[in-house]
Parts: C-alpha cells; sequence; structure tokens
C-alpha cells in the first residue's frame, strides 16, 4: 500500500513536469515567433516604409503603400458583402427564426466556415474572373467577403443569443415592434 | 383545430391577414423577410459554391473520371493529371501536425489550466491568442529562414541517426519536405488548441475536482480521471477545429513543402499538397484542362473538409449520447 501510494505520488509529479515541459515548449516557440517579428521586423519600419512606392528591385529604399492601400480596399469591399449578409442573418438566426430552418443555416454557415480559402479563392476566380477576363480587387474582395460570412452570422448569433429575454419584453411593452427591439438587443 | 367552426377560423385568417399588412406597413416584418433573405442568402452562397466548382471541373472529370483520384502522373506538358500525391501529402503533413500539436497543446492546456498561478495563466494564453491571429504567409516565412535550415543541419542528421532505421527518417535532408510542412502546421494549430482546451479545462466546475480530491485522489489524477474526460467533447473540437485549418492551409505548407509531386515513404522528401499545388499553379497554368483539373483539385479539397466535418459532428454526437458534462 504505502509503495503503491509513493508511486502514485510520482505518477503525480512526473506527469505534471511533463505537461509543464509541453507548456515551455509551446509556449516558449510562439514567443519566440513574436519576439523575431517585432526584433527583426521592427527595425524596418518606418514612415516611408509606409508611405513610399517600392522601388525596382535592387534599389534601396521605398515602401510599400500600395500594398497597404490595396489591402484597405480590399477589405473595404469585402466588408461591404460580407458584414450586412452576416450579421443580418445572425439577427434572423437569434431573433426571428424556426427550428428547422435555422438548423440547416447554422450548419451551411459551420460548413462555408471550415472551407479552406484557397477553394473561396477558385470560387471568386470562376465567378469574377473568368467572365471579366482580367484579375481584379473586385474578385478578391469577393472571396474575402463570403469567407467573412460565417464567422459574422456566428458571433452575431452568439451575443445576441446573451441579450437578457427581459430587455426584449421590456421592448415590447413600451410597444415597439420586433424589428427596433431587434435594434435594442443589438446594442449588447 | 378540428373543432373550431369555420367561420371562427376564417376571422382567424383575416385577423392575421391584416396583422401581416400591418406588420408590413411598420417595418417588422420587412425586417423579418429581409434577414430571412440574408440567412437564406448563405445557403444560395454554398449553393454556388459547389455548383461552380463542379460546372468549371467538366474537362478532367470527363477526361480521367475517378482515375484522377488514383493516378500518381502529374505531366502538364502532356495534359495527363492525377491527384494521388496531393492528397497523400494533404493528409500525411495534416496528420503530422496533429501528432506533434496534439500532445503538446492538450498538456500545456492542462498546465496553464490546472497548476499554472492565474496571472501568468491568463498573460500566457492572452500571447497565443495573438498568435493565433497571425497570418500564415508570415509562419512560412519563418519556417524557410529559421526552420527548414535548422531541419538541414541539425533535425534531419539528427533524427536519421537515432530512428534512421524507420523507412519515415531515410534519405537526404532537404530541409524542406513533409517534415517541414508538417512542423509548421503543428505551430500554427497549437495556439487554437491550447486556447480552446484550456477554456473548456477551466469551466469544468470546481466541485468536480473537489469531489476527486476528498476520494483520496492525487491531483493528477483527479485532473486526468475526472476533469480531462469531462471536457473531452470541447477538446475534440478544437482538434477537429485544427485539422480543417491543417487541411486546407495553403501559404505556409506551400513555402515549405518542396512542391514535387510525388509519393515517398520518407518524411525528409519533398512533397506536395492540395492547396500548395494549387496556389503555386494556378496563375500560371495555360490551357482549359490544366486549369480545370486545379479547379477539380479544389473540389477535391472541399468534399474532404466536408467529410472531416460530417466525421466530427458524428462523433461528436454519439460521444454526448454516451453521457458526458455537456
Amino acid at each position: 500500500m504505502r509503495w503503491r501510494n509513493i508511486w502514485r505520488k510520482l505518477v503525480n509529479y512526473v506527469m505534471f513536469s511533463l505537461t509543464g515541459i509541453c507548456a515551455l515548449i509551446t509556449v516558449g516557440v510562439l514567443f519566440f515567433i513574436l519576439g523575431y517579428l517585432i526584433w527583426h521586423g521592427g527595425s524596418a519600419l518606418s514612415w516611408t516604409f509606409l508611405t513610399h512606392l517600392p522601388t525596382p528591385v535592387g534599389e534601396t529604399g521605398g515602401g510599400m503603400a500600395n500594398a497597404i492601400v490595396g489591402s484597405a480596399k480590399l477589405l473595404l469591399l469585402a466588408s461591404l458583402v460580407g458584414v450586412p449578409i452576416g450579421f443580418l442573418g445572425g439577427v434572423y438566426l437569434a431573433e426571428f427564426g424556426g427550428q428547422a430552418f435555422c438548423a440547416v443555416v447554422r450548419y451551411t454557415a459551420d460548413l462555408l466556415n471550415g472551407v479552406p480559402s484557397i477553394v473561396m479563392g477558385i470560387f471568386a476566380f470562376t465567378v469574377v474572373v473568368l467572365p471579366m477576363k482580367h484579375f481584379s480587387t473586385l474578385a478578391g474582395s469577393l472571396a474575402l467577403g463570403v469567407m467573412m460570412i460565417p464567422i459574422a452570422v456566428r458571433s452575431t448569433e452568439e451575443a445576441l443569443r446573451t441579450v437578457p429575454m427581459m430587455l426584449r419584453e421590456g421592448a415590447l411593452a413600451l410597444q415597439m415592434e420586433d424589428h427596433r427591439h431587434g435594434g435594442c438587443s443589438g446594442g449588447a | 383545430m378540428a373543432g373550431i367552426p369555420i367561420p371562427t377560423r376564417r376571422a382567424a385568417v383575416n385577423r392575421r391577414t391584416s396583422e401581416f399588412v400591418q406588420g408590413l406597413r411598420s417595418g417588422d416584418t420587412f425586417a423579418h423577410l429581409f434577414t430571412l433573405l440574408c440567412a437564406a442568402s448563405i445557403l444560395l452562397v454554398t449553393a454556388a459554391l459547389v455548383h461552380q466548382l463542379y460546372i468549371n471541373s467538366a474537362l478532367p472529370r470527363h477526361k480521367f473520371g475517378f482515375h484522377f483520384l488514383t493516378g500518381r502522373t502529374w505531366d502538364p506538358v502532356n495534359g495527363d493529371f492525377g491527384a494521388l500525391p496531393f492528397v497523400y501529402g494533404t493528409l500525411v503533413t495534416s496528420a503530422l501536425a496533429l501528432l506533434i500539436a496534439v500532445p503538446m497543446g492538450v498538456g500545456a492546456a492542462i498546465f496553464l489550466s490546472e497548476l499554472a498561478p492565474p496571472r501568468i495563466s491568463n498573460a500566457m494564453t492572452f500571447v497565443i491568442e495573438l498568435l493565433a491571429a497571425v497570418p500564415s504567409v508570415i509562419y512560412g516565412l519563418l519556417g524557410i529562414f529559421i526552420m527548414v535550415p535548422f531541419l538541414r543541419q541539425y533535425g534531419e542528421p539528427f533524427l536519421k541517426r537515432t530512428l534512421g532505421f524507420l523507412p519515415l527518417f531515410q534519405g537526404p535532408a532537404y530541409g524542406v519536405g513533409m517534415l517541414a510542412g508538417g512542423f509548421v502546421l503543428a505551430i500554427m494549430v497549437v495556439p487554437f488548441i491550447i486556447s480552446v482546451s484550456r477554456d473548456v479545462l477551466m469551466a469544468v466546475p470546481v466541485e468536480q475536482r473537489e469531489a476527486a480530491l476528498a476520494l483520496g485522489a492525487t491531483k493528477w489524477e483527479s485532473t486526468w480521471q475526472v476533469v480531462v474526460p469531462f471536457a473531452r467533447i470541447g477538446i475534440m473540437a478544437s482538434i477537429f477545429l485544427s485539422l480543417a485549418r491543417a487541411l486546407g492551409e495553403t501559404m505556409a505548407v506551400t513555402m515549405v513543402i518542396g512542391g514535387t509531386p510525388a509519393i515517398s515513404a520518407s518524411l525528409f522528401a519533398p512533397g506536395y499538397s492540395i492547396a500548395a499545388v494549387i496556389a503555386d499553379q494556378f496563375a500560371e497554368a495555360t490551357g482549359d484542362l490544366y486549369v480545370q483539373t486545379l479547379i477539380e483539385l479544389g473540389l477535391v479539397l472541399f468534399a474532404l473538409t466536408i467529410v472531416i466535418n460530417g466525421l466530427a459532428r458524428i462523433f461528436i454526437i454519439s460521444t454526448t449520447k454516451k453521457g458526458s458534462g455537456h
């Protein structure tokens, strides 16, 4: 019995040390990555880097203003596609929806969330690039926007579900219509 | 409703119609319909996605049929394509990533939730979640500049010396290859596993731990036999999330996997994954057959993620029924 207890204590210490080592290794690697990025990237960061166009290969200086503007444009257009559909779809799931239809939409949103980004890229390619015959910010935005939809739907729904029923009842008691109290819960 | 006389029912219908009109006027029904439209468009988008991939891969589907999945040649010049090396590469790198990331991540999550002081645990989790948001191309760059040289000079020679009798660890050490792909993926998915698993472990009620300790269990026994089984569904969900990410990961893998459409037993050998070959060759593919073959590869990848997603759901549902904390 005594040996068994010693053995159990030994297992206790060994296993917890192992989890500690796991934590040390994983968090160490992750900290290393963050540190490496800040250390090497930080020294190259300057105002010119952000505001100048790239110079031809071989010349020193230059920046990446075009890429930053491109990212901003892309993000803006993508949000125009993804946020309204995702947000309003989430409102529907949380406030109006029936059981079966919501389950289908939820499942599809999860499925869409798991679709690899490269497949979204191909989708945008076939829908925008093939008919228009050239690559464009529009195509990129469509791909990004579609990727935004499931994330926006599920987080909107989750957020609205945490709104207490009392708030809705209060709004209805004040004779607001359904869609306005939907707006109230949106404040959460 | 059977007992209600007809005039009353008719009145009810009338009232409902007038309610509908009134609702439309005040905006209530409008809001309902409009949000319904948005919700339905999610279904439409997904259907459009599948439809587009399907009709735009007609050429190779007719030419190769199901042999596409078993073919091992990849010859764009003569228009002969087989997808097996890419499916193999995708599955091997993802499996390797999970093999490394799951024990490490779950172990770290147990440490952070059970042993580490709350302040340290919270600070570490903040950084870990920050890293989950780092774009994959950055992991790819670090993979090329740091990990690949390290693997070539130290990692792979070491594995060859110690485990070289296995066919997995034979052959020349290039640095780039399946092993590098698996390592990069492991580093990328570890933050997911740690942060989700830690959350579910922390959510296990403290009474469960106290009950186990009161019965004389050591802390490890209470953790491993009570807390972890209680949280297993959440941990499983985090693993499947990581698997989905690993299967579809594009840039980081493309940069370190070596880009060779070949199947070899050695993990040191360069390979290719589905996402990587699409990213690499899509922009410079010439001819309809070549482009459509790459689109069909996208369809294969899509099908793969759906199958994995479905299996994950079935697994989670079946284990929930057996009874657990959720």
